[in-house]
C-alpha cells in the first residue's frame, strides 16, 4: 500500500520533476530562524551577519559557524534548516538546492512539485518529502562523507557522472557513501522515532514541521514492525534467545554435573552405579579424620509384608445344626502397620 | 525406546501443538482497531518531535558517526527481517576432551567423549514485543573410556520473551522447563526436575560487530527425582561477540552461578569460562571449536572440582 502510495505520488510529481517550470520555482527565501553565527554570502560581496526576516534571492550563500543554525522559508513554502558549519544556496527560478558543506534537513510540501539536491558527488530527487543531507570533504583528519537520510516521502539518488547508478530511498532509510565512491551502497534502516528524539534539527528551538504527522506515522510502521520482529536492531539480544552453538558447550558441564549429581545417590544400587568415586572408601580424603563426607545411603527399610488374607472359614460339609443364638467367628484383620520411613534427605550424616 | 521414552515424545508434541494453538489464538486477537488506536496513541506520545536531544549515551547499532550527528541526531541501524521465522531447528555433534569426567574433586580422570545434540525452538510474536518461546531438546553424552558415565539429556520449556527498545534492549524472559536424565540404554531414569527460571538480559553493542551482553537468571527448582540432586540456580552471565569476518564469529564468555541444593546441605559456587571460534560453511552449516574452563567449589568438599574441555564439531541450523 506504500509502495502504492508512493509511485502514485511519484508518477503526480513526475512531470514538475522533469519540468520544474509546471510547478512553481524557488525564486527568494527568508530567513526566520538564526541561532549564533549565520552569514549571507552574495556573489561578488562581502559576507554580512545575517538576521531574522532577511530575504534572500538565488545565488546568495547562507553560511553558518560552528555550533550555529538557521531556518529559511522559501516562496513554496518548502522548508530548510542548515546544521552548523554549513553553506547553502538555491538557483533563482529553477527547484535546484546546492549543498556546498555541512548538514541541511529539507522539507519539501507535497504539492510544490519536488526539488533537486546537489552535493559534490551525490544529487538527490524528491517529491514532497522530507530529509536530511549532510555533505563534508575530506579533511587531514576526517575523511569525506555524504549522507542521505528520509524522514518521509521518497528521495532518488545519482552518483554524478555515473550513468544508471541511482538507488531509491523510502521513509526511514539511510545511505552514506564516501564523495569519491563509485557506486551507491545499498540503504540501511534507521531508527526514526530515535533519530527525531535527538535530532538538533527537530528540536524544540524550531516550530514543528508540516510534514511532521507523515514522520510520526513513518516511525509508528517502523515500531510495528519491530513489534513483530521484522525489523530489529542490530546486535538485538533477541538473537540470543537463538541457539549458538559455541554458547551450547557450557550446557556440557551443567549436564555433566546434573548427572555426576544424580548418579552419586544411585551409587547405593551396585548393579547401575557407575564407576564413580563415590563409592567409598576412595571418597575419604586421606588426611581427613572425619568420617567420609558422602556415605552410601542407608537401605530402605523393607516395606512390611502385605498381611494374608484370612482363611475363609470352611463351609461345614453337611448342616450339623448349629446352636440357633451362637455367632459366626470373624476373622481378626492384621494390626495396621506404620508407613515405612522415608530415607533422610540429610545428606552426608 | 521404553514405554517412558514414547510418553515423553507424546508429551513433547502435546507441548508443541499447545504452543502453536495458544500463539496463534493470541496473535487472532491482537489487531484489534481499539489496541491499534491503543498503539498509536501511545506510539505518537512515545515521539516528542522537536524535544531536547539526548546525546550517544550507547553504541546500539549505530551508523558510523559523521561530523553533523549532533544536527542530525542518533542513527540507530535497524535490519530488516524479511520474513520473521519463528522456528528454528538445529542439530551438531561436537567431540570434547575433559580433564575431569566425573567432575570430583579426587579424579584425575580425563577422558574423551562426544554430544550429540538436536532440537526445535519456537519463538513466534505475540505483538508488542512480546515473544512466546518453546523448546525442545535432546542430547546423547557418550564417553570413551567410562561408558559407566555415558547419559541422555532431553528438555522441554515453554516462557516468554520480552524485549523493551525503549529501555536500553532489555530482554525479559521466563520460561517453565522440565529436564530429564537417563542412562545410557533410554531405558532408567537418572533425574529429572521442573524449573522455573526468570531473568533478564541486556546487550551492549560497540559497533555493528562486535557486542557484550550481561545476564541475570534465577532458576527455581520445583521438584524432581532424586531430591538430593534438587538445586536452585543463581547465575550472572557475561559475554562478548564479535563478527571476526563475514564467516567467522567469535564468542567468549563468563558465568558465575551459586547452587544452593534443596535437600542437601550443600551450596556451590560455579564458575564457567569459554570461548569458541565458529565459522559459517553455509547460511545453516557451520563448525566450530570450543575450550571452556569450569571450576566448582562447593560445602562438600568431594564435589570442588577443576575441569577443563576442549573440543569442536559441526551444526546445523535452520530458520523456517
Amino acid at each position: 500500500m506504500n509502495h502504492l502510495r508512493s509511485l502514485c505520488l511519484a508518477l503526480v510529481s513526475l512531470p514538475a520533476l522533469v519540468n520544474p517550470a509546471l510547478a512553481g520555482t524557488l525564486d527568494s527565501a527568508q530567513v526566520t530562524r538564526i541561532f549564533n553565527v549565520v552569514e549571507l554570502l552574495p556573489p561578488d560581496a562581502a559576507a554580512t551577519p545575517a538576521s531574522v526576516g532577511d530575504a534572500i534571492a538565488g545565488q546568495t550563500a547562507v553560511q553558518t559557524g560552528s555550533k550555529s543554525r538557521a531556518e529559511l522559508q522559501f516562496n513554496d513554502a518548502t522548508l530548510a534548516r542548515l546544521g552548523a558549519n554549513s553553506v547553502f544556496t538555491f538557483e533563482k527560478g529553477t527547484r535546484d538546492l546546492d549543498l556546498k558543506e555541512g548538514v541541511i534537513l529539507l522539507e519539501v510540501p507535497k504539492d510544490a512539485g519536488g526539488a533537486r539536491v546537489n552535493t559534490a558527488a551525490v544529487s538527490a530527487a524528491v517529491t514532497g518529502t522530507t530529509i536530511m543531507v549532510e555533505s563534508r570533504k575530506a579533511t587531514r583528519s576526517s575523511r569525506g562523507v555524504v549522507k542521505f537520510i528520509v524522514l518521509e516521502g521518497t528521495m532518488r539518488l545519482f552518483l554524478k557522472d555515473r550513468v544508471g547508478e541511482s538507488v531509491l530511498l523510502e521513509a526511514g532509510q539511510m545511505v552514506s557513501v564516501d564523495p569519491d565512491a563509485k557506486q551507491l551502497p545499498d540503504p540501511v534502516v534507521i531508527d526514526l522515532a530515535r533519530l527525531s528524539q535527538t535530532s538538533g534539527l527537530m528540536s524544540s528551538e524550531f516550530t514543528p514541521l508540516r510534514n511532521e504527522p507523515f514522520i510520526v506515522e513513518a516511525a509508528r510502521q517502523q515500531q510495528a514492525l519491530q513489534s513483530k520482529g521484522k525489523l530489529i536492531r542490530v546486535n538485538s539480544s533477541l538473537n540470543g534467545d537463538r541457539r549458538n552453538p559455541v554458547l551450547a558447550a557450557a550446557q556440557v558441564n551443567t549436564a555433566a554435573s546434573l548427572r555426576t549429581d544424580a548418579q552419586a545417590i544411585r551409587s547405593d544400587s551396585p548393579r547401575q552405579s557407575p564407576p564413580s568415586r563415590l563409592n567409598p572408601p576412595n571418597v575419604r580424603p586421606r588426611n581427613n579424620p572425619e568420617p567420609p563426607p558422602r556415605p552410601p545411603n542407608p537401605p530402605k527399610p523393607p516395606k512390611p509384608p502385605k498381611p494374608p488374607k484370612p482363611p475363609k472359614p470352611p463351609k461345614p460339609p453337611c448342616d450339623p445344626p448349629r446352636p440357633p443364638n451362637r455367632p459366626q467367628p470373624k476373622p481378626q484383620p492384621p494390626a495396621p502397620q506404620p508407613p515405612p520411613v522415608p530415607p533422610s534427605p540429610q545428606f552426608g550424616e | 525406546m521404553s514405554r517412558r521414552g514414547s510418553s515423553l515424545i507424546r508429551l513433547l508434541v502435546a507441548a508443541i501443538v499447545v504452543g502453536y494453538v495458544t500463539t496463534e489464538f493470541a496473535r487472532a486477537q491482537a489487531p484489534s482497531a481499539a489496541s491499534q488506536a491503543q498503539e498509536r496513541a501511545s506510539i505518537t506520545s512515545e515521539i516528542p518531535l522537536g524535544a531536547a536531544r539526548t546525546s550517544l549515551t550507547s553504541a546500539e547499532g549505530l551508523a558510523p558517526a559523521s561530523p553533523s550527528d549532533s544536527d542530525i541526531g542518533d542513527q540507530v541501524v535497524l535490519q530488516p527481517q524479511d520474513e520473521y521465522d519463528p522456528f528454528t531447528a538445529y542439530a551438531g555433534t561436537d567431540f570434547y576432551w575433559t580433564s575431569n569426567a566425573e567432575l570430583l574433586n579426587d579424579t584425575a580422570g580425563s577422558d574423551a567423549f562426544f554430544t550429540t545434540t538436536a532440537g526445535v525452538n519456537y519463538l513466534p510474536s505475540l505483538g508488542n514485543n512480546l515473544f512466546a518461546d518453546f523448546a525442545v531438546e535432546g542430547s546423547i553424552f557418550r564417553y570413551a573410556r567410562n561408558a559407566g558415565l555415558d547419559f541422555n539429556a532431553f528438555s522441554l520449556a515453554a516462557g516468554l520473551v520480552y524485549v523493551i527498545p525503549d529501555f536500553h534492549n532489555v530482554t525479559l524472559f521466563a520460561n517453565y522447563r522440565y529436564s530429564l536424565l537417563t542412562n545410557r540404554a533410554f531405558n532408567r531414569e537418572i533425574y529429572h526436575d521442573h524449573t522455573l527460571t526468570g531473568g533478564v538480559r541486556k546487550s551492549f553493542a560497540l559497533s555493528r560487530a562486535q557486542q557484550f551482553y550481561t545476564a541475570l537468571a534465577a532458576e527455581f527448582s520445583l521438584g524432581g527425582e532424586p531430591a538430593y540432586s534438587l538445586r536452585h540456580d543463581f547465575a550472572w552471565f557475561l559475554g562478548y561477540q564479535a563478527d571476526l569476518t563475514r564467516a567467522v564469529k567469535l564468542d567468549l564468555y563468563y558465568r558465575l552461578a551459586v547452587q544452593p541444593y534443596r535437600y542437601a546441605d550443600r551450596t556451590d559456587l560455579n564458575q564457567l569460562i569459554g570461548g569458541g571460534l565458529s565459522f559459517g560453511i553455509t547460511r545453516w552449516l557451520s563448525v566450530q571449536t570450543t575450550a571452556t574452563l569450569g571450576i566448582n567449589n562447593s560445602t562438600e568438599q568431594i564435589y570442588s572440582y577443576f575441569a577443563a574441555n576442549i573440543g569442536g564439531g559441526i551444526s546445523v541450523l535452520v530458520n523456517f
